[in-house]
Parts: structure tokens; sequence; C-alpha cells
């Protein structure tokens, strides 16, 4: 009989334990001088690329140790019917460009609203959350990962020998203008393509882009092709490429990663660090 | 200098004169509130001001913590100072806000960001989050009855499991 009342008497503490989901400490959550920007764009359904800097104040903010995102599916208002996160992952932090960036690829099944939320845990140990949306169209405009890239017939030294006509750049690679992307795809090497304009768009989203382009160049010699397709094919009357709409794009810069058979491998948005880039050709090379 | 030189030198004044006819990437400078501001009392308006002139596509909408959108916001713009837009807010519960921000340069490209201010609450050193797992913030009634259910489950194991225990202890010492 003792048996029975212990048992008896471990089950009711049992029950008592259990008749209550696990405490839920009260979010103390509070204003945080972190900003985001959201520093890519074009996302559809699927797996894209989400890019975002975090600024305190008007700086960057250099001491974050780990960014952890949870993506919150919204309606049209923009309204949460449902808090449970439909995708949680960390960010990837990218140091190696002007402006610190992270980027995630969240599993965005549905077109619409999603909300981010970012836990962002700092040097000292603290852990600030930061919200933001993203919207996500059913289809990309521009050519999407495993898709075949557009065969451009862009201008190159061949077609072009003045080279100040080509690139805006002030102190233009030649290696850049070399191939249209159809020759480049022909060699059956991966291939960099990127749509920047250095001279018209200085601003930290976009300059650095054509250096990283250089630096991965540097790492990886002939093994990748380089283009630089420049935005404008006019800069006095700033008339845009044709390319630019044979790729879908209104907005720069891009950088598109092409496999051996010109498929598409990875494409990027806005800042583009050259460890980023890198880790896209890695699998190519 | 070469004629390309001279040309971008030319189209670059322009565009800071004019403001940039394509490619532009405009940026928050100033806000109200600022980002992290901690009010004792509702904002009356939030009010942005980007590096450039913005166009009308641009938007303010105000989330709370749990993602619901504040109604009653209508983002207005200032011809006469066009590089702000702005909007009332209505009168908001105590709680942290997240002002979700798109603007759009006078070519129609957009950048969009976020920050976040509290009203009515009080000033703390750092943030603590929200675990995201957590399906359902609570409300605070939410919190207060879960922390009840708590301390009844406690009051149930002193009261009920005890005495079974010290009985059970009892006549097993009876036995031996």
């Amino acid at each position: 009989m003792s048996h029975r009342y212990l048992f008896f008497g471990l089950l009711a503490i049992l029950l008592a334990g259990c008749s209550s989901a696990a405490p839920v400490e009260k979010p103390v959550a509070t204003a945080s001088p972190l900003q985001i920007v959201l520093v890519s764009a074009d996302f559809a359904v699927g797996e894209p690329r989400v890019s975002f800097a975090v600024f305190d104040g008007d700086k960057a903010a250099e001491d974050i140790n780990r960014v952890v995102v949870s993506a919150i599916e919204l309606g049209e208002d923009l309204t949460a019917t449902d808090m449970a996160p439909a995708w949680s992952g960390e960010a990837t932090g990218y140091a190696d460009y002007e402006v610190p960036y992270w980027t995630i690829y969240p599993q965005l099944k549905k077109p619409g609203y999603w909300g981010m939320i970012a836990e962002i845990e700092r040097a000292d140990g603290s852990t600030t959350r930061a919200d933001f949306v993203v919207e996500v169209q059913p289809d990309s405009k521009s050519p999407a990962i495993g898709t075949l890239a557009p065969a451009s017939e862009n201008r190159t030294l061949a077609t072009e020998p003045d080279i100040s006509l080509l690139t805006s750049a002030n102190d233009p690679d030649p290696a850049l203008y070399q191939m249209t992307v159809a020759e480049a795809i022909a060699t059956g090497r991966p291939t960099v393509v990127g749509f920047l304009t250095p001279a018209f768009c200085q601003t930290k989203w976009c300059a650095p882009v054509l250096d990283s382009l250089e630096t991965a160049r540097a790492e990886t010699g002939d093994a990748v092709n380089y283009i630089h397709i420049e935005v404008y094919d006019d800069f006095q009357k700033m008339t845009v490429v044709k390319e630019m709409a044979e790729w879908g794009l209104d907005t720069e810069p891009w950088v598109f990663v092409l496999d051996g058979e010109g498929q598409v491998v990875a494409r990027f948005s806005g800042p583009l660090s050259p460890a980023e880039l890198l880790a896209s050709l890695q699998p190519l090379l | 200098m070469t004629l390309k030189h001279i040309a971008i030198l030319v189209c670059c004044l322009a565009l800071a004169a004019f403001g940039s006819p394509v490619f532009a990437h405009t940026e928050l400078v100033s806000a109200e509130p600022a980002p992290g501001a901690q009010l004792a009392e509702s904002p009356a308006e939030i009010r942005l001001t980007f590096s450039e002139p913005v166009a009308e596509s641009s938007q303010i909408v105000l989330l709370t913590e749990d993602f619901q959108a504040v109604e009653g916001l209508v983002t207005q713009f200032n011809p006469a100072v066009p590089e702000q837009v702005y909007t009332p807010v209505p009168a908001l519960e105590p709680g942290v806000y997240s002002v979700q921000w798109s603007a759009a340069s006078v070519d129609g490209h957009e950048i969009k960001g976020s920050y976040t201010f509290s009203v009515g609450q009080a000033a703390q050193d750092s943030a603590v989050v929200e675990p995201a797992t957590n399906a359902t913030p609570a409300s605070s009634d939410g919190e207060t009855s879960s922390g009840l259910r708590w301390w009844l489950a406690g009051i149930v194991v002193v009261a009920v499991g005890l005495p079974l225990l010290l009985l059970a202890a009892r006549r097993s010492g009876r036995r031996s």
C-alpha cells in the first residue's frame, strides 16, 4: 500500500508540474537605437537573398556577434495573425565590405509581406530585437537561380575599343571588358556578371561592388570569367544599356554568378563583399 | 582629364544639383521620434528626413511588437521640404513600436529600413528579446494568468503531494 501512496503522491506532483506550459518570462522589450536598412531587393518566393545592415546612430554597428532572424507571415495590411515563425536562421555577417552587412536565405513559401524579427546579440552580451518587413513576389523580375542567363551580346573592347565608353570606372581594368556573356558561357567556365555604374552610384551600397569583383578575380584567376556591364551606354544622355532590360533589372548593383553552362547559381542585389562572392564561386571551382 | 571624365563630372554636378536621375540611394538622415526614443506619451506624428527628395510612393508604417499595424497613419509630403515625409499618429498604447519606412528616390529607386521607439516605458539599458519560438506573445493579462497558474501548481504540490508522501512514509515506517 505504501507504494501506492508514494505513486499517487509523485503523480500529484507531476500533474501539478505539467498542468501548465513552461513559464514564459515577461519579454521586456524596449526601444533600441539600432536601425535596420534593407540593402537587397527583388525578393521572390523560395529562398531569396535578404541582406540588411544594422546601424547604431549614423554608423554601422560593428559590435555585433550574432544575428538570428525569424520570419513571420503577414497579411496584406502587414498584420500578423500567427506569430509562430515560419522560418528561423542565423544570418551570415560580411565585414569585408565598406559597410558590414548580414545575409539570410529565408524559406518564404508564399508571396506577400513577411515580418522579420532580428535578434541581435552584441559584444557586451546584450540582445536587441529589431523588426523589418520584406515584400515577396511570386516570381523574380531578373533571372532566377536555376534558370539560364540571357546570352547577352554586350559591348566589349572588341566592339568598342575606347574603354572610357564601356565603363564609368575611373581606373578601369580591361580584363572585365573582354567577353560577351554569350562568349563567356561558351568557354564552359563559371562567369560573374556585374551590372554596375561606378561613377554614377558612389554610395557605400554600390560603389565597392566593382572592387569585390576585382578582389575575387585576383583570387580565382582565369578559372572564372568576369564581366562588368556598365549600366549606361551614353554618359551624357544617360541612356541605359539594353542588357538591363534583357536581364529584367531596374536597379543596380546586381551581380550574377553563372555555372559553366550559363545557369544562374547565385544572384546578388545591393552590397556584395568579396567573401560572399567567393563563397558562391567555391562549389564551381 | 579626358572628355569622358569631364562629362562624368558635369553629370555628377548635375546630379548633386537636381538629384540623381536614375540609380540614387537615399538615406534616412533624421527621425522624430528618434531611433530608441523612450517617450512618456504617444507622439503626435512621425517625421522622417532623407538625404534627398523622395517620391510620393514613400511610406511610413507603424507596427506593434506582435506585428499589428497601427491604423490611422497617412503618409504625407511637404513640397516645401521634399526630403521629408510625415504622418500623424493616433494615441498609442504603452509599448514598443517599429517604424517601417520605405523611401523612393525621385527616380523610383526604393530603399527600406526600420527602427523602434517606445511609449510609456521606463528607460532600460538594453532590450530583452522575446523568444522567437514563443508562438503567441502573451498580453499582460496572459502573463498574469500564466504566473497565477504556477502559483496554483505550487500550492497543489504542497497541499496534495506532500501529505501523501508523508502518509506513505509514516505507513512505511509503521510496517518496518
